[in-house]
């Protein structure tokens, strides 16, 4: 056998170790060989995969040219290669000459696993390393350069081949981070020379971003400590590096790691007095925590030249943190007292904190600057210009002492408010049409016209209709018999269209396909040996039984076939005669058992959808009704659009029986989806007069549409209709309508697999927020009205929530059911049927009271902001039933107990009292900040202090008084932060 | 089209030594033609501590890739010398953020060698140098091999080689003309700047636009009249450390946008400024903006362009009457030439003075040309004859099918323009059927006037009429 033979059964038995050794063992003119022959090797392996891939993969000649197929086989054969990559890697590194050639060979993308962690390279750093020395340094620098990202598959190799070679690592950053990424050895003999480079290397720091020393030092900072212990490195190479990284910048996560070696090394204070002046210019621009640091070495040292005191309180009362303003000043304080001479040098500092964004430092500022003020003598100027920069109270302590324009009090912010829209009220509905094209027909408004223009047509005159109907429906929806179920307003209309244009096209909807009643169903079968100690009764009863005189049946007859068969093939397997079997299967009576043979249990485990036993069902009537009429399952549409097809699906109905009357009653006569009383009585006695009985559907709409009150008119006149529509007509007018249903939700949540109520249960984590919609109706006697007021669904699939901007026109009078059906809609909107501002106006332009399922729409728009809901609380409030207090409370939940956050509401109510709803914002304030401001353990932070200090804005506004309890309560906590003083003006302003 | 790669050859690093701070020059274009380590200025910067931060903050956006932050290619700084005052300009390794040192007149004190632009070596000792730089610290600058730098090295080159991918180049040279189209919206003097631009959120990804209300500036979350779009908050990070000398504050940008849109932050500080222009996202560079094709369209912008820039002489300050003067051209030809020079990376544009100034992009000029494949692809299409035109609509032949321009509004039946509707210039049909239409008029001057009248709005039309007087 040559040695390329050799080699090549090496390569693609995958036996690496072997391999290695052999290659190791090579000439030079049989490396030659192998090093020329293996790109064929490659080629031929690559083939094979494709070859492999194509066959697991077949297609016919249309496949062939899929573009699908082709890629998956691509990834196949990308999938197969790297099986050989370690192997061919191996015989790479002992044979090719080239370093270039090598390290390309070594790096070949297509011999890795893609996703997968790099692989170990223990076997090829052994054939590389019985490379010559140079040849090996060379390969080691190409390889390095070659890694790009911190994980990248070549680091280990790289890594490793450096270790064995003990070659000079290139200067090349991704390398010390990949370095860093694959963790610390403590006798790793790069660390000599790559430690350096980490205050250096781009990416460093973000690499190590999460070594921390507290609790205890994860595995770097430990390394290094045990490292400085031992005095393996230099405390003052690492504290150079720690430094000078800092003065090269970087954001607080890039300089973390160092800024906690820098807290290992500890630096003694004649370290830090060594680099004193690096220190000082690190404190005006570094990152808060290198900053810190930066103070708390140069306060560790001293004394200090006088200007490096001034540079380092001014960089320190310029910086935003609070606290190190705060420390700058302390510092200030201490040199003014111990030279008062100096105050004037100080006082540009003193200046720059007296205009700091907090509160605090600046009123320390005043303090400092009061104490001192006969020390600063000529630079007095300075202090005294920085007046009108301060907040009034401030700026009055300070001009007592050095003079100077105190700022106009800023509260007096001059309130117009805008006047709020007036709006008509709701026009009349337009009169019935049919001339508008299928794409008009969006929106209830265009298609109840239509509606009721259509009906008209095909009972004053069905040829004229069918003139009009034809260009625009002609061609419309092609497809539309072949659908099973017509969600879509669209297909009914086209369907009402095509009917009229060719009668009877509409070939119904087939009878479904028989079918495999066992379709999806598994089976597994298991016959064992019956325990002899059951050698009981119940056998003798059974078979008692079986001779009854009733004539056997085949046993497990209703099992299919195939199941029986097994069975009965696993009971002969026992031992069982094939003459009892035999009668078993075919229902022939059983012989009687040999005493030899074995006694059988059967098992079957089963899943599917069809009991076991007995016959499957017969399909429900009502499901059978919805399927013939294309109408969906209640269960997957949600109730007002189910109630809208009902209505349509009788009209089409209607009109292929003929039994569609003059006219429709539901068609509204205003805007908003309201239907007059006489009207509707008029048209009753249209029907009444033509000989036609109303439309079920049709009827409980008009019902719906009713204005709320009592019409004892239209009562009494429909009461003489006669017509049992008619009736139905006089009796809910003199029931006074549909009486308002309960209405509202209770919030939940989903933690782990299990929804919680927030009322029953205090959440520990939550992972998901459920609104769960609360509506009871008492039954009307009127099966779909019922139907339509059933509870809402919490989670939504299928096709709920279309056609959502109808809903408010199918229930005019009773808005706050039309809210509670948007509740499910409203959370998580992302690739789902959204809610928008634009629903909630025609819900705010209808009529019937408001509760809190509607408060948190208006909640929630006010938080999400997009797209603007200002002109909705201006609308609700020119209506004047914005619920105000709901609002406000529904507000609190929302940004308590979901991601929402504060700032956008109050956003969002600044807009809309400057708008001219401060009265109504007020009142969502006030119900808002018991809820919102901190209780409890909470701390204040600066959107609680926003929300008061908008509170207190808008109270001014609109002048309101009443205490509110957990404001007093704030306010008089005696401290002296922002937050407590805007309470206190809050609560001022609210005593009057 | 490959990308190109640019190589710096520096004859030593960029170092500061006891107050010396030497900057090392590679390449580019002095008035005496190009040059391979060019010799600017040498004298004291008179601001040591503003100087040094800022230059700090022209080498960290240089550095930068803000839009998915990660180590890779970083190319240098460029230092143009204009006379009296040295530009540092800079442009993030994202393509999104331009920045630009001026150190003007009132800073320096020193010797002007030539006048030219060229890059300058940046490296991290020099970075850790200037972080020590005080305000009571000396500062001697540099800008091109002097004695100190030749004396006291030991020889050691500087060889880099980067990378110059194409959209990054057309960026670097188009955000000028993006800049030219900016005004001033709003301006605040130092304290309140420093406390509006510490008031942002701290999310670098954060998107948002200013808007100014009385003497300040307010953060809204949607656009509004006289708001500044401000897309990425983190990508103003390098004005932070030099709010200490800030004397104010200026916001720049495009008029009443309705969507993102570019914006211009310029410092002023003691005898420099310090200018960062965004681009409209954060993830989307400025190549591709497409704000230039119309005046580059025009025939004559290219053969205008060589004469005016003839003319330049690294002026710091190029006076558009002056030049038409010169060049014998009207302002609005010499408007449409400086265009052209912009995307050719020829001329830079400060918002400060409204002017332009004359800096050569010290890259391969060949690259730095040519580098519109929009206009190209319309240059294409208009002389393959693919273009028809009736009226007041254009019917243009593609590969993809046949699509319809409207030459009045600009628009078409492309899917490229229904993706962005114009916010990224007109599409390649448009520009073939403007091109195709000047062509027309033009060639018939008879009917000229009104057939371009008839044919639409814009640059295009008006130059073209005005070539055929």
């Amino acid at each position: 056998m040559s040695v390329w033979q050799e080699v090549r059964g090496l390569v693609t038995d995958r036996r690496t170790r072997e391999l290695a050794d052999r290659v190791i063992a090579l000439g030079d003119t049989e490396r030659a060989e192998v090093a020329g022959r293996l790109p064929g090797l490659l080629e031929e392996l690559r083939e094979t995969a494709i070859r492999t891939g194509r066959e697991e993969l077949p297609g016919d000649d249309l496949a062939e040219e899929d573009e699908w197929v082709a890629w998956e086989r691509r990834m196949a054969a990308r999938e197969a290669l790297p099986q050989f990559g370690e192997a061919l890697r191996i015989a790479g590194a002992g044979t090719i000459s080239g370093p270039a050639a090598a390290v390309a060979w070594l790096t070949r993308r297509e011999l890795y696993q893609r996703w997968a962690q790099a692989p170990d390279p223990a076997q090829v750093v052994r054939v590389l390393a019985a490379r010559p020395a140079a040849w090996q340094a060379d390969v080691a620098d190409r390889l390095c350069r070659k890694i790009r990202t911190a994980d990248d598959r070549v680091a280990p190799l790289a890594l490793a081949l450096l270790r064995a070679s003990g070659s000079e690592p290139p200067a090349h950053d991704p390398l010390v981070v990949a370095w860093l990424t694959f963790g610390p050895r403590d006798d790793d003999p790069l660390l000599g020379t790559l430690l350096p480079r980490i205050f250096e290397a781009e990416g460093a720091g973000r690499a190590l971003r999460e070594e921390r020393l507290t609790p205890s030092p994860t595995p770097w900072l430990s390394l290094v400590r045990r490292l400085l212990r031992g005095g393996r490195v230099s405390r003052a190479e690492l504290l150079d590096g720690c430094v000078s990284r800092f003065l090269r910048g970087g954001d607080a996560a890039d300089l973390r790691f160092f800024v906690r070696l820098h807290e290992l090394i500890d630096p003694a204070p004649h370290e830090a007095a060594e680099r004193a002046r690096d220190y000082l210019r690190l404190l005006p621009a570094s990152p808060g925590p290198v900053a810190e640091l930066a103070l708390t070495q140069i306060r560790s040292t001293g004394p200090h030249d006088d200007a490096d005191v001034e540079e380092a309180i001014e960089a320190l009362t310029f910086r935003p943190e609070a606290k190190l303003a705060r420390a700058g000043l302390t510092w200030l304080d201490q040199e003014v007292r111990q030279e008062p001479a100096r105050a004037g040098r100080l006082a540009p500092a003193l200046v720059t904190a007296l205009a700091h964004t907090s509160d605090e430092v600046r009123r320390r500022a005043v303090r400092i600057a009061l104490r001192h003020a006969a020390a600063f003598g000529a630079d007095a100027k300075l202090v005294a210009d920085a007046v009108p920069h301060l907040p009034s109270d401030l700026g009055r302590e300070l001009a007592a002492v050095f003079g100077g324009e105190v700022a106009a009090e800023e509260t007096t912010e001059p309130f117009t408010p805008a006047p709020l829209p007036v709006l008509p009220t709701p026009g009349p509905f337009p009169a019935p049409t049919v001339d508008r094209a299928p794409r008009e027909l969006h929106g209830w408004v265009p298609f109840e016209q239509w509606l009721a223009g259509f009906v008209e047509g095909v009972g004053r005159d069905r040829a004229a209709l069918r003139d009009r109907l034809v260009p625009a429906f002609q061609s419309f929806f092609p497809h539309l018999y072949g659908r099973e179920r017509w969600l879509d307003p669209d297909a009914w209309t086209a369907a009402l269209a095509k009917e009229v244009i060719a009668p009877g096209t509409d070939p119904g909807v087939p009878d479904p396909e028989p079918v495999d009643p066992w379709a999806g169903s598994s089976f597994s079968v298991h016959v064992r040996p019956a325990p002899p100690e059951e050698d009981d009764e119940s056998e003798h009863e059974h078979e008692h039984g079986s001779e009854d005189g009733a004539a056997p049946e085949p046993a497990f007859g209703n099992l299919p076939e195939h199941v029986r068969e097994e069975i009965f093939r696993q009971i002969l397997e026992l031992g069982v005669s094939a003459e009892r079997v035999a009668a078993m299967r075919d229902g022939l009576p059983v012989p009687p058992r040999d005493p030899g043979e074995p006694r059988f249990r059967v098992g079957i485990m089963y899943s599917g959808l069809r009991p076991l036993f007995g016959k499957p069902r017969e399909p429900d009537p009502a499901v059978e009704f919805r399927r013939r009429n294309r109408l969906p399952e209640p269960a997957h549409v949600s109730p007002p659009h189910m109630f809208l097809l009902h209505r349509l699906s009788e009209i089409y109905r209607a009109l292929r029986e003929g039994t569609l009357p003059p006219v429709l009653l539901a068609t509204p006569t205003v805007m908003t989806g309201h239907l007059d009383p006489g009207v509707l009585v008029d048209r009753l006695e249209l029907c009444a007069a033509a000989g036609a009985e109303p439309l079920p559907a049709d009827l409980q709409q008009a019902l719906l549409r009713l204005p709320r009150g009592n019409h004892p008119l239209a009562a009494e006149r429909a009461g003489r209709v006669g017509s049992r529509a008619a009736s139905a007509v006089a009796a809910w007018l003199a029931r006074g309508g549909l009486p308002d249903p309960e209405a509202g939700l209770k919030w939940a949540y989903i933690e782990g697999a299990h929804e919680h109520l927030f009322e029953e249960r205090a959440p520990g984590r939550v992972d998901q927020i459920r609104l769960v919609p609360v509506l009871r109706a008492e039954p009307t006697g009127h099966d779909l009205i019922d139907e339509l007021l059933r509870e809402p669904s919490k989670w939504r699939w299928d096709n709920h929530g279309e056609v959502m901007s109808w809903w408010p026109s199918i229930l005019p009078s009773h808005r706050e059911v039309v809210s509670v059906n948007y509740l499910p809609h409203l959370l998580y909107q992302w690739n789902h049927p959204g809610v928008y501002p634009a629903y909630l106006e025609a819900v705010a332009d209808a009529e019937g009271p408001l509760g809190d399922a509607t408060a948190l729409i208006v909640a929630y728009f006010l938080a999400e902001r997009r797209p603007d809901p200002v002109p909705l609380l201006l609308r609700m409030t020119s209506r004047g039933d914005l619920p105000a207090e709901a609002v406000g409370r529904q507000l609190a939940l929302l940004i308590r107990r979901t991601w929402f956050e504060t700032r956008p509401v109050l956003a969002s109510l600044r807009e809309a009292a400057h708008q001219g709803a401060h009265e109504q914002v007020w009142e969502i304030l006030r119900t808002l900040l018991p809820d919102l401001l901190p209780s409890g353990g909470e701390r204040p932070n600066v959107t609680h202090t926003e929300a008061v200090a908008l509170a207190a804005d808008v109270a001014t506004w609109a002048g309101a008084r009443g205490e509110i309890p957990v404001v007093s309560a704030h306010a008089a906590t005696g401290r002296r932060s922002r937050f407590a003083r805007e309470c206190g003006r809050l609560r001022d302003l609210l005593a009057g | 089209m490959t990308n190109a790669t640019q190589a710096y050859s520096y004859a030593a690093p960029s170092m500061l030594v006891d107050g010396r701070l030497g900057l090392s020059t590679s390449g580019g274009r002095a008035l005496s033609g190009p040059a391979v380590a060019p010799r600017f200025f040498s004298g004291v910067v008179a601001q040591a501590a503003p100087a040094a931060a800022c230059l700090l903050g022209v080498a960290d956006v240089a550095l930068t890739r803000y839009h998915q932050p990660r180590p890779g290619w970083t190319r240098d700084p460029v230092v143009t010398c204009g006379g009296d005052r040295l530009r540092f300009e800079s442009f993030s390794a994202c393509g999104g953020v331009y920045a630009r040192l001026d150190l003007l007149g009132d800073a320096l004190d020193g010797e002007v060698f030539d006048r030219g632009t060229t890059n300058v070596d940046v490296n991290g000792p020099l970075r850790e140098a200037l972080a020590r730089v005080g305000a009571r610290d000396p500062l001697h600058l540099g800008v091109g091999a002097d004695e100190l730098t030749v004396t006291t090295l030991d020889g050691a080159v500087v060889e880099k080689k980067v990378p110059l991918p194409e959209r990054w180049l057309r960026g670097f040279a188009e955000v000028q003309v993006i800049a030219a189209r900016m005004d001033l919206r709003a301006e605040l003097p130092g304290m309140s700047a420093v406390r509006f631009l510490r008031s942002l959120p701290k999310r670098a990804t954060a998107d948002l636009w200013v808007a100014p209300v009385g003497r300040e500036l307010r953060v809204a979350d949607r656009p509004g009249a006289g708001a500044v779009c401000l897309s990425g908050v983190g990508r103003l990070a390098t004005l932070l450390p030099l709010l200490r000398f800030a004397r104010s504050l200026k916001v720049y940008g495009p008029a009443a946008p309705d969507g993102p849109a570019s914006s211009a932050w310029e410092l002023e500080l003691p005898g420099m400024r310090y200018t960062l222009v965004l681009s409209p996202e954060r993830w989307r560079g400025f190549s591709g903006e497409g704000a230039v094709l119309a005046d580059l369209a025009t025939d004559e912008a290219e053969a205008d362009a060589d004469v005016v820039g003839m003319l330049l002489n690294f002026e710091p300050e190029v006076e558009i009457g002056l030049l038409a003067d010169r060049a014998g051209l009207s302002s609005t030809r010499v408007r449409a030439a400086l265009t052209q020079l912009g995307t050719a990376g020829r001329v830079g544009y400060d918002l400060s003075e409204a002017a332009y100034f004359h800096r050569e992009l010290p890259y391969d000029r060949e690259h730095v040309q040519h580098l519109n494949p929009r206009l190209t692809a319309a240059r294409a299409l208009a002389e393959a004859g693919a273009v028809e035109i009736t009226g007041a609509t254009a019917r243009v032949r593609t590969d993809g099918g046949v699509r319809e321009v409207g030459l009045a509004d600009g628009s078409c039946t492309c899917p490229w323009w229904w993706d962005h509707r114009g916010s990224r210039g007109p599409c390649k049909h448009v520009l073939a059927a403007r091109i195709a239409a000047r062509a027309t008029t033009v060639s018939a001057p008879g009917n000229g006037a009104g057939n371009g009248a008839g044919n639409g709005a814009g640059n295009g039309v008006e130059t073209g009429v005005e070539g055929s007087l």
